[in-house]
Formats: structure tokens, C-alpha cells, sequence
């Protein structure tokens, strides 16, 4: 990855956050230092995706002058996502979501242990905290040991993945609105990539701090993946 | 697996505790050994630990393997939360100014400490889906779910009904009898009597939690889209219901069954009480076998006109039922021997066997003989030991029962629909003494029977009186009981079940 001038880039992603980007800025902010310290090159980017005026409003006035800000009308994250990953400049992409925050050797250390196109780094846990608090062990999942419909019906990982740019570019998250059912968009796309041979691995001695609501997003009853062709065609 | 040197893999994880158990039991076990051989009046020089104290509860509790792995995993993933918590603490301080929550304080070590969740991917459920869904034609569009089929009781009969209507509306690939709950194992005969597809959980993931057949089922229905589902008694298709029913609003009209409003020591229990006030906003249409439950459901949860136009009543029918279409009724006849009466049903506690028994200790000249299959475990014993009381076991079929030597059928239940003991007891002619409970007076009133007042529905006294009114005045017994039949023929016969069932909006699919 050496040859490319920037080595990670951070997405957030934000929609109706408003000031609760101020922690989630200040933590990614926190792990760029640390990375840059190591020698990398971070690229900040803030993705408003179909912003509220609280999330536009907080942006204007307190986004750190080293954030690139991009606005798109697109409200899907994933599709959003997808939308802004040819302008980035990192040879590993990583991205959070607005409300959360992330632990200060995120970035360096998913940085240092991915090794190849055909793995997505996961922090090793998460911190829930808001709604409920708790602790989420993400798993590590070969792609060739994973039961993929196993993971269809339970999401194992929590948010914040990290992945080089050509697996984002070949293999982008799925559009919001598919067919006969809710849908995670990163769940959906944590089961194409397994499909598709792609290793999740974990960082050790990372983390994630994730917002919880009361109603929660980890669980079966919040987000569900949509009708799958993984249940029809692939046989664990 | 990119992992940093500094952590063990996952797989070293999970061994190393487990290694190091064994390791140290072994050296416990020597240690004993010698220390008896050598100070053989001694007390035990061993200290107790904590993971001695662990080690003692695996040995002495008859723990599943997939459970103790599961403890084995957790404690592994305890153990390194707290290996991460001093680094965890002084990221926390850095940006607890900006994020209130993460104090880093050690009251909050120990909430997420006692909050830890292994990785989350189950090993079984998506193996067992995929089988699952094999057997689920694409084109279903109604799936039956059920909680057992083939057991003796009203419920399984409703459910063997309901089927039997169903296969006759649709052809083989577009209805499947799913059983979703756990011990859903309909014997070969009763399997044989349904050409369709039936398919039952318990086959691919028995050791499946009620979670995950909730979860199952909410698998098939994403992946099948049945526009209609109907419970009957399933739990956790009235589960999933209450938990994601809203999210099938457009695509799947639910359809669930309830019967009575059951209460068992001052616990509420079934469908009424558990999931039917949540359950019945998602919901296309609840049927009941009577209209007493429809009533209470209404006055009880407060349901507004347009909840309650999702209610439908369809009775049961015991006349013409196929394969069988016999729709002879048995005349009432008199009993030439001594008095004599007979309770069916299942020995479980609503059905309040032991009253019977009450029952015939106040009747000691009476005969009393008792039918069914004891499900729960009321007390057998106290029933026994009524020198009048015989206990039959179950019958074969109803035509087996020497009806001509009874002068009556009557029922104890604390609670009830419109209970089918009652109604093929009129279709072979005795006359009913039955409480005033449930649904029983829709079909039992002074012309049709004789009900024991609420009043007097708890204690043997009112059901020993009418009894003995029953003996003593055959006349009107006979009257009664032809007129409970006239309306057993207006209301409880196949054609006029399937009538129903056809106009209960959205139920049934076109063919």
C-alpha cells in the first residue's frame, strides 16, 4: 500500500446525529493522531448523508478544519457509502457510524493487520453504552469455515469495519430497499463478502464504543436481512 | 486470521482453560493420593478455590456439552475483557469529557463485565433453516403452524380439522403443516392421514431454543412469504407475532386461534392472556370455537369495533367429519343398571379430575367410570382410591364406550371453550351435567342440559345433585338430549365448519 500517498481513509457517517458527532469526531480524530504517529496518512471524511439541520448545523461550526465534508441527498447510508468511495484516497477504507465512537488504536492496528484485498477487520469487541451497556465479542469468520446462512440469521458483528478500496469498490454494500423485508445493510453485505470468499478478521486490542438506543440495532428484532438467495442456493 | 501477537487465536482461547483445568485436576487428584498415603489421619490439606469450586460443579452438575462450552467460552471472554480493561480505563478517560457514559469508573467495569455476549453466530440455525426450506414448496400460500399434532385434547382435534379443510381448498405444493415447537412428533398414523406437506422442525435442530425457532420461522417467512400463517397453539409463531409481526403487515396475513381464558392457580396462562392483546394489531383474524372467549377478549382489552371485526367464531363440527361422513346421532336410552356416569377428557388441572372423584363420594351407590390421558399430575391417587371411581385409560374411539350403560356425561373443567367432550357426548345420546364455565352455555342450557350454576361449579355438591335429577327423570332427559342434538345437526356438523371457514375474510387463498 506504500505506493499510495494517503494509507487510511475514515468515513463517518452521519444523518440525524447533530451534537453527538462532537464525541464521535473527537474519538476518531484521537485515532488519527495515533495512526499518524506510526507514520500513516489519514483522509477524514464526514459523509452527511440526507443531513438533518442539527447534524448540518454542528458540521458548519465544529467540524475540525482537517475534515473533508461530503453532503449527499442519498439517505440509504449504503448506497451513500458506495457513492463516495471512488473519491477517496486510502488504501484501507474504514467506516463508523455518526453516533459512535472508536478506541485510539483502531485505525493503526486494523491498518497493520490487513494484509490482502480478501479480509475485513472488525474490532475485536464492543462497548455498548446509552440505551444499555454491554459487551460484544466480534467473531473471527473464515470465509471458508463460515456457515453463511448460520450468520444470515443472526448478525454476529457489530458496526465499524475496515476494508482495502478495491474491496469496496468490487464489492459495494447493498441498496437499502430490497425485496420483502428490513434490512442491515451491513449485515447484507458481511454475507455477500463471506460469499464471496472475503475472511473477517478482528483487530486485537481494538474497540468500538456503540450508542444504543432503547430499542437497540444488534438484535434479531431490530434489523434482519432481506429475502437471501444465500438460503436457496448455498449449502452449509 | 489476522491477529496481533500479543493475543492468542481464538482457538487457543477456547483450549487453554480447558487444558489447564485438567492439568490441575489431575495434579489435585495425585496430590490426595499421597498426602492419605503419607498422613493417612490427617485432614485434607487442600484449600478450596475458585476454580476448584468450578471444577466441583462441572464434575457434580450433568451439564450438555454445548452448555459447558458455552461456559468455557464465556469465562474465556471475561477473562479477556479484564485483560483489556486497564487499556479500555485510559481510553475512557480521554474522552470521557466529551462522551458522559464512558467514565471509566469501576462501577462501569463491573456493568459491562456482567453484560459480556459471545460472538453471535449460531452453529445450528442456519444449517437446519436450509434443510427446512427444502421442504417448503416456493409456492406455499398457507402454512399451518402447529405446537404438537396427534395428541388426545380439543385443540389437536381443532388442528386435525382445520387441516383436513385446508387440504380439500388447496392443491399439495400450496399448504405445509409446519412444526415449529419443540416435541412436535406426529405418530406415523397420524402423519398418514394428512397428504401434505408437513414438516416439523424437531426433524433438522431439535435441540433448537425457543428463540431460535422463533427465529426460524421468522426465516421462512422472509424467505417464503406465505400470505397467510395461522397458529394454533404454536407459542412461538404467537412469539414471533408479538415481536415482528409488525413487520410482515404487508406481506403476511396472520391468523391465530384462541380458546379459553384459562387461569391455573391465579396464573394466566395460554394464548388469551399471553400474546393475544399484543399480537392482534398484526393480525388478520382470530378465531375462537366460541363466542364466550370473543366476548371476554372484547371486555377485558378494551377492543374497539374495528378489532373486534377481526374475530371469528367457527364451532366445531363432530358430525360428518371426514373420512368418516356417519352423521347418525345414538338416541337417548335409558340405563337398565345401577346409576352409572361417565367423564372423558384429558387428566390434566383445569379438567379438575379430583372433583369428579369429590363427585362420587357423595354418589357411593353411583358408578363412576373415567376416560383420557393424564398429560399434567393432578392427584391420580386421591382419585384411585373412590372405591366407585374406575379409571378406563384411554379409549380407542368413541364407539368402543358402552354408552347404553350410563345415565350420564358430565365434565368438572375450571374453565373451557365449547368443550367436544360435551358435544360427543350428545351425539351419543347421554345427558350433560356440566358447570356454568367458559363457553359451555352456548351449547348447554335448561333445554339442552343441565348446568351447574357458577355458584356451585368449584365444589361436588351441584354436579351430584343433577346427576341424581338425571336418573330420576328419564322423560326429560331424553327431551333435552334430543334437543341438544337438533342443535348439534344446525351447528356442529363438516358442512357447515367448512361454510364458515370459506367466509372468514382473506383466509383462504383462491385456487
Amino acid at each position: 500500500m506504500s505506493q499510495i500517498s494517503t494509507d487510511i481513509s475514515i468515513v463517518v457517517s452521519a444523518r440525524d446525529e447533530g451534537r453527538l458527532l462532537n464525541a464521535c469526531i473527537t474519538s476518531v480524530e484521537r485515532a488519527c493522531l495515533e495512526a499518524e504517529r506510526f507514520g500513516l496518512v489519514v483522509e477524514r471524511v464526514l459523509l452527511a448523508a440526507a443531513p438533518s439541520a442539527a447534524t448540518l448545523a454542528w458540521s458548519d461550526e465544529r467540524l475540525p478544519a482537517r475534515w473533508l465534508r461530503t453532503i449527499v441527498a442519498e439517505s440509504d447510508i449504503g448506497t451513500a457509502r458506495n457513492s463516495i468511495v471512488p473519491e477517496l484516497r486510502g488504501a484501507m477504507i474504514a467506516f463508523l457510524k455518526g453516533g459512535d465512537l472508536c478506541s485510539r488504536d483502531w485505525l493503526w492496528r486494523s491498518y497493520k493487520n490487513i494484509d490482502c484485498n480478501r479480509t475485513v477487520m472488525r474490532p475485536e469487541l464492543a462497548i455498548l453504552f446509552g440505551g444499555s451497556f454491554g459487551v460484544i465479542f466480534n467473531p473471527n469468520l473464515c470465509a471458508r469455515e463460515a456457515d453463511a446462512a448460520s450468520v444470515g440469521m443472526r448478525n454476529p458483528f457489530t458496526t465499524g469495519i475496515a476494508a482495502t478500496k478495491w474491496l469496496f469498490a468490487t464489492m459495494p454494500f447493498p441498496p437499502k430497499e430490497i425485496a420483502d423485508g428490513v434490512e442491515s445493510s451491513e449485515w447484507h453485505w458481511t454475507l455477500d463478502t463471506l460469499s464471496k470468499g472475503v475472511d473477517h478478521a478482528i483487530a486485537s486490542g481494538t474497540w468500538l464504543y456503540l450508542r444504543t438506543s432503547p430499542a437497540g440495532s444488534t438484535g434479531a428484532t431490530a434489523t434482519r436481512i432481506g429475502r437471501s438467495a444465500l438460503f436457496e442456493l448455498r449449502r452449509c | 486470521m489476522l491477529l496481533n501477537e500479543d493475543s492468542p487465536s481464538a482457538g487457543e482461547r477456547r483450549k487453554k482453560p480447558l487444558f489447564k483445568r485438567i492439568r490441575r485436576e489431575i495434579r489435585r487428584v495425585f496430590r490426595r493420593v499421597a498426602l492419605n498415603f503419607l498422613y493417612p489421619n490427617e485432614p485434607s490439606r487442600e484449600e478450596p478455590s475458585a476454580e476448584g469450586a468450578l471444577d466441583f460443579l462441572y464434575r457434580n452438575e450433568p451439564l450438555h456439552a454445548e452448555r459447558r462450552a458455552e461456559l468455557d467460552k464465556h469465562e474465556v471472554l471475561c477473562r479477556r475483557f479484564e485483560a483489556l480493561w486497564p487499556s479500555i480505563r485510559a481510553d475512557m478517560l480521554q474522552i470521557r469529557d466529551y462522551e458522559r457514559h464512558l467514565s471509566g469508573a469501576a462501577s462501569l467495569r463491573v456493568t459491562l463485565c456482567n453484560n459480556i455476549a459471545p460472538p453471535g453466530a449460531p452453529s445450528v440455525i442456519g444449517r437446519a433453516i436450509n434443510l427446512v426450506l427444502e421442504r417448503i414448496p416456493s409456492s406455499v400460500e398457507h402454512l399451518v403452524v402447529l405446537p404438537w399434532l396427534g395428541l388426545h385434547g380439543g385443540s389437536d382435534r381443532v388442528s386435525r380439522l382445520f387441516i383436513r379443510a385446508l387440504i380439500e381448498h388447496y392443491p399439495k405444493n400450496r399448504l405445509c403443516i409446519l412444526g415449529l415447537d419443540q416435541g412436535f412428533d406426529p405418530p406415523p398414523e397420524v402423519r398418514e392421514q394428512f397428504d401434505c406437506n408437513l414438516v416439523s422442525i424437531d426433524e433438522f435442530c431439535p435441540s433448537a431454543s425457543f428463540e431460535d425457532r422463533v427465529d426460524i420461522l421468522d426465516r421462512i417467512l422472509i424467505q417464503r412469504s406465505p400470505p397467510t400463517v395461522h397458529t394454533i397453539n404454536s407459542y412461538a409463531a404467537w412469539a414471533l407475532i408479538k415481536e415482528r409481526g409488525s413487520y410482515f403487515a404487508g406481506s403476511v396475513g396472520f391468523f391465530g386461534h384462541i380458546y379459553a381464558d384459562i387461569r391455573i392457580e391465579d396464573i394466566a396462562r395460554e394464548v388469551f392472556w399471553e400474546y393475544l392483546p399484543d399480537c392482534l394489531d398484526h393480525m388478520k383474524g382470530v378465531i375462537s370455537d366460541n363466542r364466550h372467549i370473543v366476548t371476554l377478549a372484547e371486555r377485558n382489552f378494551g377492543f374497539c369495533r374495528a378489532d373486534m371485526a377481526k374475530f371469528f367464531v367457527v364451532y366445531t363440527p363432530i358430525l360428518g367429519v371426514p373420512p368418516a361422513t356417519n352423521t347418525a346421532l345414538r338416541p337417548c336410552s335409558r340405563n337398565a343398571g345401577p346409576p352409572s356416569a361417565v367423564w372423558f377428557g384429558r387428566f390434566s388441572p383445569e379438567k379438575r379430575p379430583e372433583l369428579a372423584a369429590e363427585v362420587a363420594s357423595l354418589l357411593p351407590d353411583w358408578k363412576f367410570a373415567m376416560y383420557g390421558q393424564q398429560l399434567a399430575a393432578p392427584d391420580m391417587d386421591a382419585i384411585r382410591r373412590r372405591p366407585n371411581v374406575e379409571l378406563r385409560g384411554v379409549f380407542g374411539s368413541l364407539n368402543d364406550l358402552p354408552f347404553e350403560t350410563f345415565d350420564a356425561y358430565f365434565l368438572t373443567s375450571s374453565a373451557e371453550g365449547v368443550p367436544l367432550a360435551m358435544l360427543e357426548a350428545t351425539r351419543f345420546g347421554l345427558p350433560v351435567v356440566a358447570p356454568d364455565v367458559g363457553a359451555v352455555h352456548e351449547f348447554l342450557s335448561e333445554e339442552t342440559g343441565w348446568v351447574v350454576p357458577t355458584p356451585e361449579v368449584n365444589s361436588p355438591g351441584g354436579f351430584a345433585a343433577l346427576l341424581a335429577a338425571v336418573r330420576r327423570d328419564y322423560q326429560t332427559a331424553a327431551r333435552k338430549v334430543d334437543c341438544a342434538q337438533r342443535l348439534l345437526l344446525e351447528r356442529h356438523t363438516w358442512p357447515s365448519f367448512k361454510k364458515t371457514v370459506a367466509a372468514i375474510p382473506g383466509y383462504l387463498r383462491p385456487v
